[in-house]
Formats: structure tokens, sequence, C-alpha cells
């Protein structure tokens, strides 16, 4: 590909450069910024249950992002996070989402730095994506994560994509204080986070995958060696009073997602098998091995009744053995997805979560469009039905039907 | 050599089979012999990138925009291989589709979302949805070849800027295709087209989409700087301004994967 540079003050070509590495295509610029910024409302239906907490949350969030093109084959990418909450002081918090060396070969590349993957396939949870600690006070859900170091070398090859990933630093997970809502019915413990490894944060964890495309299924197998991103909860007392202290325990994780296509039918599905620890009542860690599955489909529907608009059915069904670590034991999420097609990008989707062991119910709405050709909003609404007294996970939601209104603006 | 007996007579055996029948063409088959030579004609470009605008037009003046880069890779017997990267809205910034086009049923398209730096395998069965809220389907950006139509000749007609035209009939023959019929009107000089009439599945007129601007490349590869494309139906419009064409860049396969799509910028 030709490489023309650019004089800064007007579009005389300088000189163009015939690169042998041909995929990358120029940018009009080596430098360039970017990024969103936005306000947002986070409003609650019900009365708090605590006396800390507030009927209503107010913050502004700005995330630049800036981009360096060092040239055809390499780039530095860098992505800042920053919330301020008026009402909660310990929402008010800043990451590094990214900020990685690249470097692009036809059939390799070495990533260098601070950064996020994604692996999988399923919409509901996501589990064999554990390279990434979850961001706890940024989402709702999971899809909010934090920046994770990383040197990562990467094979392109017939026989698919092979990723190494050499991951330092653990990042435990970051709760809000008492006065964020939603929390659970415990105070999280004042004191660190217990760990397994004596090394504490300061290890260094080992993730690898494969993934390919056969015709029309995507296949990807995974492994992960080092500290357990999600973590156990054990009941402590500080202050004469009973919380919840973290422990993070040391697992080994292999994983297989897969998405195969019929047609305009998808069929998901990641399985996990985890050779873990968990605490025993003599309070040392034993091993434990537990099993995990999403699967399910998702279907659309192009043109409904000769319009514009298209219908997206989702299911999955949600099992995993372990119950101390997630509330997902045996679920059924259903999803429809209304995409408008329109110039706006209008979006609506309704979710719905039911514990197939005591029918408790999760349910959200989000409704997305653009507005103009810089912003976005987005109106997301979560309410409970059905709760379970003995659903310890249902009841820290429980009276937090909320309303989330997110304004972004693109620069 | 001495001439022997046989060679004048398969000479002109040869002749009789090899010479198109010029006059005893049914309008079938006159429809498919020019889609046949356009697609000859457009034959051996390589790769192909471009930059494209696309402008949104709905029935009371109100206007919103997108850009976005193109890559494509001619592929030989198969539909092409390409890559769309969004620049603007901000929003969908380096959101990249690739697609690997068939001639018969589906094509592979996976999805880039850069937020989540997720790629996404999505269905590309039905391709009568509108790319990007635009008035242009999916199967209207998808690879043209000869396969994914039967053909019919009507008439050669003037179609303006002094040109004249064959105007034929197609008639999509994937079963998921938003068409009953296109009609086509390709210019009799060098093969371009210059205007397609698309018609509904209750075979009614839906879209009209004019060619213009063309330039050649290479000295044999014409291409258009402007697609508009009006619906007749809802009033929208939808107009693509198509600039900085590059051939035979040296793209290749490999530069079409999957887990190269979080490259591109």
């Amino acid at each position: 590909m030709k490489m023309c540079l650019k004089r800064p003050l007007n579009n005389t070509l300088t000189g163009c450069i015939l690169s042998s590495s041909i995929f990358f295509s120029p940018p009009s610029l080596a430098v360039e910024l970017s990024g969103k910024g936005g306000g947002e409302i986070l409003n609650f239906f019900q009365e708090a249950k605590y006396p800390e907490q507030h009927r209503a949350y107010y913050s502004l969030f700005i995330e630049p992002e800036l981009y360096y093109a060092i040239d055809s084959n390499r780039e530095i990418k860098a992505q800042l996070f920053y919330r301020y909450d008026a009402t909660s002081p310990s929402r008010t918090h800043a990451d590094i989402r990214e900020l990685m060396f690249y470097q692009y070969a036809d059939e390799w590349e070495i990533h260098a730095g601070i950064g996020k993957v994604f692996w999988g396939t399923t919409e509901s949870r996501h589990l064999v994506d554990v390279v990434n600690q979850v961001d706890l006070i940024e989402s709702l859900d999971d899809e909010a994560r934090l920046g994770q170091a990383m040197l990562q070398g990467m094979l392109i090859k017939e026989w698919g994509t092979l990723d190494v990933m050499l991951l330092p630093n653990f990042r435990p997970l970051q709760f809000g204080d008492l006065e964020t809502r939603s929390r659970f019915n415990l105070p999280i413990a004042d004191q660190a986070p217990r760990y397994q490894s004596k090394h504490q944060t300061n290890t260094l964890d080992l993730a690898l995958r494969w993934n390919h495309s056969f015709d029309h299924l995507d296949l990807g197998i995974s492994y992960f060696n080092g500290t357990q991103r999600t973590p156990l909860f054990q009941v402590v007392t500080e202050q004469n009073q009973p919380k919840l202290l973290p422990m993070y325990v040391q697992s080994q994780q292999v994983g297989l997602d897969a998405q195969y296509i019929v047609n305009d039918l998808l069929l998901k599905a990641e399985v996990i098998h985890r050779n873990s620890h968990q605490l025993n009542a003599q309070n040392q860690f034993t091993a434990y091995q537990s099993n995990a599955l999403v699967a399910g489909v998702e279907y659309t529907l192009v043109g409904i009744n000769d319009t514009v608009y298209d219908l997206g059915v989702i299911g999955e069904y949600l099992y995993d053995e372990w119950q101390a670590i997630t509330p997902f034991q045996k679920d059924w999420m259903s999803g429809l997805r209304w995409v408008f097609n329109d110039e706006q990008s209008t979006e609506i989707l309704l979710g719905h979560i039911i514990d197939l062991d005591d029918q408790s119910q999760i349910w959200s709405l989000e409704a997305s469009r653009r507005i103009g050709d810089n912003w976005t909003a987005e109106l997301i609404g979560r309410w409970i039905t059905n709760p379970d007294p003995n659903n310890i996970f249902i009841q820290s939601y429980q009276q937090d039907d909320l309303l989330n209104l997110k304004v972004r603006y693109y620069f | 050599m001495k001439p022997t007996l046989f060679t004048p007579i398969g000479f002109s055996l040869a002749l009789i089979f090899l010479s198109p029948p010029l006059l005893a063409q049914t309008p079938e088959e006159k429809g498919l012999a020019i889609a046949q030579e356009a697609d000859l004609r457009d034959n051996g470009w390589g790769d192909q990138t471009s930059t494209m605008e696309m402008i949104l037009l709905n029935r009371h003046g109100d206007s919103s925009k997108r850009t976005m880069r193109s890559k494509t890779l001619e592929v030989q017997g198969d539909g092409d291989k390409s890559l769309t990267i969004f620049d603007t809205p901000r929003d969908i910034k380096g959101t990249a589709f690739l697609t690997f086009s068939h001639i018969q049923g589906a094509d592979d398209q996976w999805l880039y979302l850069p937020a989540l730096k997720r790629v996404k395998r999505i269905s590309s069965r039905n391709k009568s949805g509108p790319f990007m809220g635009s008035e242009f389907a999916y199967e209207d950006m998808s690879s043209q070849e000869v396969g994914k139509y039967t053909y019919k000749y009507l008439r050669d007609e003037p179609c303006g800027d002094g040109l004249t035209c064959f105007v034929s009939e197609r008639y999509p023959t994937d079963k998921f295709s938003g068409y009953t019929k296109q009609v086509a009107w390709i210019d009799t000089a060098e093969y371009r087209p210059i205007k397609i009439d698309f018609y509904d599945r209750k075979n009614a007129l839906l879209k009209t989409l004019t060619f213009s601007g063309y330039q050649q490349y290479l000295e044999k590869y014409w291409r258009p700087n402007k697609l508009d494309m009006v619906n007749h139906q809802t009033g929208k419009r939808s107009i693509v301004n198509i600039s900085n064409y590059q051939f035979k860049t040296g793209l290749k396969a490999s530069d079409f994967h999957k887990s190269k799509l979080k490259r591109l910028r």
C-alpha cells in the first residue's frame, strides 16, 4: 500500500513510501484524540434500605482515547476512564482501560501494556472471559471491565489464532461503600482482601486461547491458570459487626466457546471446568472442582411484516455447580431485541432472567438511540419480581428497582 | 506441413460451436450474455480500497451522515472478500464488518465492536435488511456476481449523456432476497450499470438506484463516484459519495481475517 505523508498545512504530497505490510490503512493523522463523555442519573423507585443510601445518584464521566501510529505496523493506544459521582463518593473512580503498545505482522502480533480482551459467544453471562476483572462500580451486569496488565503474543495461522498471555498484577474487585446502591446486605470488610497466594496481588497469571472458524462454526478453547477473578466471601467481625471479606483463590480453568449458524439461527455455548479452591471448616483452602455452562439460541426475524424492523429472540440456559460465587445455578434468560434500523440506530432490548429453582425473576428494559451526529441516549430499567426470601442474591437487589439514564457525547 | 482434408472441416466446425448464436439468442440468453460481458470487463482488478460518505435524507429533508472505508479483494469463482470500517457517526467509530460473500447461499460475516473488543459472527442468511439505517439493503452493498440472478433482456434505449443502455430484468436466485426482480440499465459502450429499479416482494416498485460520475481506473475498470438510492414508497433517499479509489494495493486473503479486525482504524 502506498503510504503518503501529508504536510500539515496543505494537501501537497511530500512523498509516498511503498510499504511491504499492506493491511494497515494509514490514518490521516499519526496522533488522534477522541473519546466520549457524559452524564448519568441513577434513580430508584423505592426508599433506600439503608440510611446511608440515596434515592437518586448523579454523575459525570469522561473516557478519552489517544491513538499514536508509530508506523504502519506499530501503534500505541490509550483509553482512560474517570467518573465523578456527586452523590456517592465511592462511585467516583478512575481506571486505565488501555495503555498498550501493538506490533503487527502478517502472521503474528505482540501487545504489551494494559488492555482488555473479550472471549466467548453468549450474551447473558461471560463464563470463559476471565482475563479482565469486572468493574463492579461501573456496571449493573459484568460488561464493564478493568484494564489488565498483559504481555500478549498472538499467532494467526491457517490452523487458527493462538493467544498466549502473561498477566502480572491481579486486580481485586472494587466495591462501593455503604452509600452505594445496590449493595450486599452485609457491608464489605475494611481490611484487605484475603488471598490464597502468598504473593497476594503480585502474581503472574497465564491465559491461552485458540480460536478458529470452520464454515458455519466458530470455536474457541481457552485455559487460565492464576488468581480467580470472582471472589468467595467469608463473614468476619469488624467493629462488632458482621462483614464480608472477599477471598481470592488460585484456579485453573479450561473453557470451550462455540457458535454455530443454521440459517437465521445462532446456536451458542460456553462451557468451563474449574480446578479451584474453597474454604473448609478449618479455615483452610482445599481443592474444589466445578463445572458451568451457558447455552442458548439467538434468532433474528429480518423485516417483520414487510417493515424495516428486525426482531431478535434470545434464549439461554445458565448452569453453575458453584453456588458460592454466582447466583446463576440454574437459570433461564430470555431476551427480545427490537432493532428499528433507522438513522438514529434505535434499539430496545427486553431481558428476563428466572431462577429455575425458586422462580425469583429479574427484568430489564434497555432503549438506546443516537441524537444528532455526536450524542447518544440510553435508558435502562431494572426490576425484580417474585423474590424468594432465601435467595441472597435477589435479596440484595430487592427494593432496588431502578431507572438509569445515560447521555453520552462522542468527540 | 501439407494441409490435410480434416483441417478446414475441423476449423469450420469449431467456428460453428464457438461463435455466439447472435441471431438465435433468446431474451434470457441475451440478458445473461450482457451480465457475463460486464463481469468479464470488470475482471482482474485484484483488490480495491475506497472511502465512502453516506448521506441519509428523510422526507422532511433532515439528513445524517456516515463515513466509512472499504477494502475489497477480488475472489475468482466466488463472491469477493470485503471489509467495511466506520469512521462516523462517532459512537460507532471503529466498528468493522468482514464479509466473505458467496454466489450461492449465505455469506460469512463477522462484526467487530470496538467498545467491547468483541468479534461477533453474525447471521447473514437474510440480506434484505437496511444497511446502517439507509435505503441500501445489505444485498445491494454486497458483491454483484453473475450467478446471483437469472436474466431477461427487454430492449435497448437511450439512458442520458448520449448513452444507449441494454435494459434487462434480473431475478434474484437467493430466496431470501427482498426483491422479486430488478430492472437494470447497462450502457452498451462500456457495460456499466447506470440505473437499477428494485421491485419488492409484492412486485411493486420500491427503489431506484442511479450511478453517476464514472471514472476509469488502470485504463480498464470503471467506477462511479456517486450512488443515489431513492425509496419511492417512503420518500427517503440515501446518497453514497465514493472517493480515493485505489487498485492493486497488495491486499491478500490473509488480510481479511476476523483476528485482524481490531487492527483496523
